[in-house]
């Protein structure tokens, strides 16, 4: 939706519901070599409804102007309801023309069809209208109401339902074939019809959202029939509400993702989150890792936000879920870099995930069952424009692992791998001007095991070891509309955050905060050729920390067992700020054109104190109809790590690493739903902490690192359609980093030159669906073991490191497929998926398995062929 | 399975229960199987030099066939780069030791011989929190520093390193090294020359302890300037030639290992198995001892009986 509030380029005609009028119709007689419509066509008995709208850009300087106008157009509709061609028949100049034409390119229409049944290819004349309004006008269905109802007799009252929702069917059209009579069912669902004859009668649903059904009722001598009719969605239609088109956007790089697109992708489990590793300018996660590994860049140089508002914790351990189901959740944003003033202290990529908004006229509920947990959902009306949604999540790994750990392990587990998260969203609009959101919600993850014995590798790794990880977060949003152009959101979230962390004596992490973070955000759209963004970006972060560890593992540094280690202890409170203020001006000169330039200001206060400014600027051009230009340059900043801030660990004189992000791609339409999006970059990575002291005897580090990271994303992309959607996403990157002048540039922990991945989805018959996922991606660096020698005080052997990150793991590649079959019963569904990961049992390498003294090596840590299932029961 | 990788401890379940499910990487030799050049251990009597003392340094080696090895031993005085494997962090810092089979170190002589005229870079200098241009060894080491020893043994053209840190300065000694009072098996005390006897594939539990009076106690000072006392624990390392050790380590609590003795080949009346035992107590004092072991075919049943 490209206009603003109150202003709206509508469709005059109102197809939406009530299809168009068959008068305007006329066959097209086929092009010689593009049809496949009969030679000697025959009436078309059913005319193509609209059944996906997109809302057209209004024309800048016609709006300021205040013109309204209409734009006729011939539409050819083909077989399978796409547009293939448009032809403006009456213009109205001043960029009416174009932006109904891109709009209407958009269009999906269920097929026409002919009295045989068959679709056909169609020509419809349509009238885009361009109005200055304060609200779209609400399209009235014309129900047939008798002119003087007490006059005429009720002979049928009937009602429609959705198979396997509970759900009544609000404003679709019943014919009585047998008269030619419309009636149009009411909120309830009903519908009825007058002055029938008594006898077998037939009702007919026409297909459009639903499939078309029909039914033989027998209407009685005295009284009225009370047939029930239940539809069942077609997927044409269910699946075109979940297309997007690409919103508005100061960025260049994003990437959207549905989450009923994400949720059926094979390899995640049915955890939408888990998507965003499919994405361009994404590495693969090492493991069950659930990293976020952008362009080359560290886990901590990005974030995630919902909302605005920054997670704690994305995911529960190993990354198998994320800690918000799906069911709250509307869609993914993700930035691979180049992303707006809006957010700071990230230099790496940053995933939004944004809440839905539910719009609920009754109770529904679902359970989720898997391999890892069960999930209970529900959610519903509370009050006048009040909602309430409730999760809660519990996994039973602690029932099924223990069985899994052979009697002969050295191991006992204590607290067995368990964790939990719930939510309660309350939603409360109060009038087109004001709602407010809250949302309760946190996560807990424990796991404790005594190891009977010193482990073989590190006589210190040894006894308890146990780990605990919760959040419980409380977090308001409030906005509101002053008028129009004018919109503010405040945000603030609070809660607690906890995490412990042992292993025997030697490593003991704690860490106690308590966050408050605050958000305001103010749009400001005086004209359609101008969008003040500005707003507030704050964290306080209050907490206690008590540490025993060895100084935490640096860039390309290799594993040195915890007996050999010098052990450091840090204990006290420390409570770092930051206060950030940001401002986007986005200015369309053109209306195909637009120019976004803002800068932001970080203050990083308490524990820490800096000071930074970020300018950023990008653009995007719709050259044409379908090609759009982009670019983007900017200044990201982020605090160093906790560890290297601290006086015991690190050095609190550090300064932020910054980044300076450049990128520029084109996107094209290359057909319906098809697009290509290619894009270069280059990020140049200055003052990155690197440590200086050449033994782990004591900690020193400065800002004398630097680094870059350059390549090209390609993102080939189907949308949702009616039965195939699916990318190709594929990165080429090369990341590196230099710590100093004389070793010269070297590879990122996270290198990986080439990734690609292709996703497929496929719908079958019987309410099936099977989705793939292939991916293939260059094997991370790693840095060899140049032998070894033996510490004969923590009595292990200690590798000689080789050359930082001079040496590969083997390329990883993957094959996932998954199963979804739904079924559909009066008033609920049942749907089940079944995937199978790493079909053809690739051997990928994870990490490397040394013997004792490091001259013996094999690959291992890869997931074997796999199966997971799990079924979601909706009601 | 032995990997040296994935330390953390959800690693650590999540590598048993994936060992379960997708089986382990190439089985490795374990470091309790010594049928290699190795050295297994360094004692130095004492382990805690005062400047004016000496310390008597002493390998626990395996030699394969029990051929001979050379030995090089030398001191680094400022520590080792483990970030860059066995480098001494300045080489003009690095004293010679000799190659004899035991070295020993004579602090006041290193200082006057090795390091009269070292003087360390600006860097070490800010590191070891001394002037640079004016570092005056004996001075440093009036106060306790820990030092690298550093031993390379050869043999049969095989080349292994070994390093052991030393507290050296002050003018007392704090630590001594634990020692070993018992070795059993099966609850049965197995003595220093007795070789024992068991059969092919039969299992015996090897129990190791140190004497009382070993097990010391000592004062460690916390952050916060309180002191607290602790008392040693006790790691002990099993190695045997043959067999299969339930493990390499066992700790205060346990101080068991199981073994089980290997088969014989067809033909072979016996094998004779070497055990080392060594006993470290967590602050550089280490002891050890060595254990024989035959592991003979039963008789030949009386022809006619089963």
């Amino acid at each position: 939706m490209n206009s603003p509030n109150g202003i709206r380029a509508v469709a005059g005609v109102l197809a939406l519901l009530t299809g168009l009028p068959t008068g305007a119709l006329s066959q097209i007689a086929p092009p010689p070599k593009e049809t496949e419509a009969p030679a000697q066509p025959g009436p078309i008995v059913k005319p193509p409804e609209l059944v996906y709208f997109v809302d057209a850009t209004y024309p800048a300087d016609a709006f300021e102007q205040r013109i309204e106008a209409s734009v006729v157009m011939l539409i050819d509709i083909a077989a399978d309801g796409t547009v293939a061609r448009v032809e403006v028949t009456q213009p109205a100049g001043q960029g009416f023309d174009e932006a109904a034409e891109d709009a209407v390119w958009r269009f999906r229409f269920s097929p026409a069809e002919d009295a045989a049944g068959s679709p056909v290819p169609v020509r419809v004349e349509y009238t885009y209208d361009f109005f200055i309004a304060e609200a779209p006008p609400e399209p009235t269905p014309d129900p047939v109401v008798p002119a003087e109802e007490e006059e005429r007799v009720l002979k049928i009252r009937g009602s429609l339902s959705e198979l396997g929702a509970r759900a009544p069917v609000v404003g679709e059209a019943v014919l009585l074939v047998e008269t030619g009579a419309i009636a149009v069912s009411d909120d309830a669902g009903q519908f009825e019809f007058y002055d029938v004859a008594p006898g077998d009668v037939t009702l007919q649903v026409p297909e459009g959202v639903f499939y078309e059904a029909s039914r033989t009722v027998t209407v009685p001598e005295e009284g009225f029939a009370e047939p029930v009719l239940q539809l069942e969605v077609d997927p044409l239609t269910e699946f075109s509400t979940l297309v997007r088109g690409r919103r508005e956007s100061a960025e260049p790089t994003k990437t959207e993702v549905s989450i009923e697109e994400a949720k059926k992708q094979p390899g995640t489990g049915g955890d939408p989150l888990r998507v965003v590793q499919n994405l361009p300018g994404v590495a693969r996660s090492p493991g069950f890792a659930g990293a976020l590994i952008v362009r080359g860049s560290n886990p901590n140089d990005s974030s995630f936000r919902l909302n605005g508002q920054q997670l704690p914790q994305l995911y529960h351990f190993f990354g198998i879920y994320s800690v918000i189901p799906a069911e709250f959740l509307d869609e993914i944003v993700f930035y691979p870099g180049g992303f707006s003033t809006k957010y700071g202290d990230t230099t790496g990529g940053l995933v939004e995930v944004n809440l839905n908004q539910p719009e609920l006229e009754r109770w529904t509920g679902q359970a989720d069952i898997n391999l890892f947990h069960t999930a209970l959902f529900a959610q519903g009306p509370l009050w006048d424009g009040g909602t309430l949604q409730l999760g809660l999540r519990r996994s039973y790994i602690d029932a099924v692992l223990p069985a899994f750990i052979p009697d002969d392990q050295p191991v006992t587990i204590s607290t067995a791998p368990v964790y939990y998260d719930y939510q309660v969203r309350l939603d409360q609009r109060f009038d087109d001007q004001n709602h407010l959101r809250l949302l309760i919600f946190g996560s807990d993850d424990q796991l404790a095991f005594v190891l009977k014995e010193p482990s073989e590798d590190d006589p210190d790794f040894q006894g308890r070891l146990n780990n605990h990880t919760y959040f419980h977060l409380a977090t308001l949003w409030y906005e509101h509309k002053f008028d129009p152009t004018l919109e503010l959101t405040s945000s603030i979230s609070a809660g607690q955050q906890q995490l412990r962390f042992g292993a025997g004596s030697s490593l003991q992490l704690d860490l106690d905060l308590t966050p408050v973070t605050w958000r305001e955000d103010l749009t400001w759209r005086p004209t359609p050729a101008f969008t003040l963004l500005a707003g507030t970006d704050s964290a306080f972060l209050p907490g206690a920390i008590n540490v025993t560890a060895p100084l935490p593992p640096g860039e390309g540094s290799t594993d040195v067992p915890l007996s050999a280690r010098e052990i450091f202890t840090a204990s006290g409170r420390a409570f770092f700020a930051r206060i950030g203020v940001y401002s986007d001006a986005i200015v369309r000169p053109h209306e195909r054109f637009t120019l976004t330039t803002g800068v932001r200001y970080d203050g990083y206060f308490g524990d820490w104190r800096a000071d930074v400014v970020s300018p950023r600027a990008s653009f995007r051009w719709n050259v044409g109809a379908t090609t759009t230009l982009k670019g983007g340059v900017g200044i990201y900043y982020r605090r160093p790590d906790f560890a290297q801030l601290d006086e015991t660990f690190g050095d609190p004189n550090l300064r932020p690493e910054r980044a300076l992000q450049t990128s520029l791609g084109i996107e094209q339409v290359l057909y319906e739903g098809l697009t290509i999006d290619v894009q270069g970059f280059y990020k140049k990575l200055d003052d990155l902490v690197r440590p200086t002291n050449a033994d782990d005897s004591q900690a020193q580090y400065d800002n004398g690192g630097k680094g870059r990271a350059y390549g090209a994303e390609v993102l080939l992309r189907q949308n949702l359609g009616i039965w195939f959607w699916g990318w190709v996403s594929y990165t080429f990157l090369v990341a590196e980093r230099k710590d100093n002048e004389e070793d010269g540039y070297r590879p990122f922990d996270f290198d990986q030159t080439h990734v690609l991945t292709a996703v497929a989805s496929f719908r079958l018959p019987w309410q099936m669906e099977i989705s793939t996922r292939f991916r293939y991606v260059t094997g991370n660096p790693f840095t060899p073991a140049n032998g070894a020698y033996f510490d004969a005080d923590a009595a292990v052997y200690v590798q000689n490191p080789g050359a930082i990150n001079s040496d590969r793991f083997p390329d990883f590649h993957q094959l996932d497929i998954r199963v979804d079959k739904t079924w559909l019963f009066d008033s609920w569904s049942l749907v089940a998926y079944l995937e199978l990961w790493n079909v053809y049992n690739r051997q990928n390498a994870e990490f490397w398995d040394y013997n004792y003294n490091y001259t013996q090596r094999s690959a291992t840590g890869g997931l074997p062929i796999l199966p997971a299932f799990g079924i979601t029961a909706k009601f | 399975m032995n990997g040296k990788n994935g330390k953390s401890a959800l690693w650590t379940v999540l590598a048993l229960a994936s060992a379960w499910a997708v089986g382990c990487g190439e089985e490795f030799d374990p470091a309790s199987l010594v049928n290699d050049l190795r050295v297994l251990a360094i004692r130095a009597t004492p382990p805690d030099i005062p400047l004016a003392g000496s310390a008597v340094l002493e390998p626990l080696v395996n030699v394969p066939g029990g051929g001979t090895a050379s030995y090089k031993w030398s001191i680094c005085l400022v520590g080792v780069d483990t970030a860059r494997g066995f480098e001494c962090l300045d080489p003009a810092f690095e004293c010679d030791l000799g190659t004899e089979a035991t070295a020993t170190v004579v602090p006041l002589t290193l200082l006057t011989d090795c390091l009269a005229n070292a003087q360390p870079s600006e860097e070490l200098a800010k590191k070891l929190g001394a002037d640079a241009g004016s570092f005056d060894p004996e001075a440093f080491f009036t106060e306790k520093r820990t030092v690298v020893v550093k031993l390379n043994l050869t043999a049969g053209g095989t080349s292994v390193d070994a390093i052991k840190r030393l507290t050296l300065g002050g003018t007392e000694e704090f630590n001594a090294n634990p020692a070993i009072a018992i070795v059993e098996v099966a609850s049965a005390a197995w003595g220093l020359d007795e070789v024992l006897v068991v059969a092919p594939n039969q299992e015996v539990e090897i129990r190791l302890d140190v004497t009382e009076a070993s097990r010391e106690t000592y004062v460690v000072q916390e952050e916060d300037g309180t002191e607290r006392t602790e008392t040693e624990e006790i790691l002990y390392a099993f190695f045997a030639s043959e067999g299969e050790m339930g493990g390499n380590f066992a700790n205060d609590d346990l101080r068991a290992q199981s073994w089980v003795a290997p088969e014989l080949n067809s033909g072979e009346g016996q094998r004779d198995v070497q055990f080392w035992f060594v006993a470290r107590d967590g602050r550089g004092g280490t002891d050890w001892t060595l254990r024989a072991l035959r592991v003979v075919a039963p008789p030949a049943a009386p022809e006619g009986q089963p």
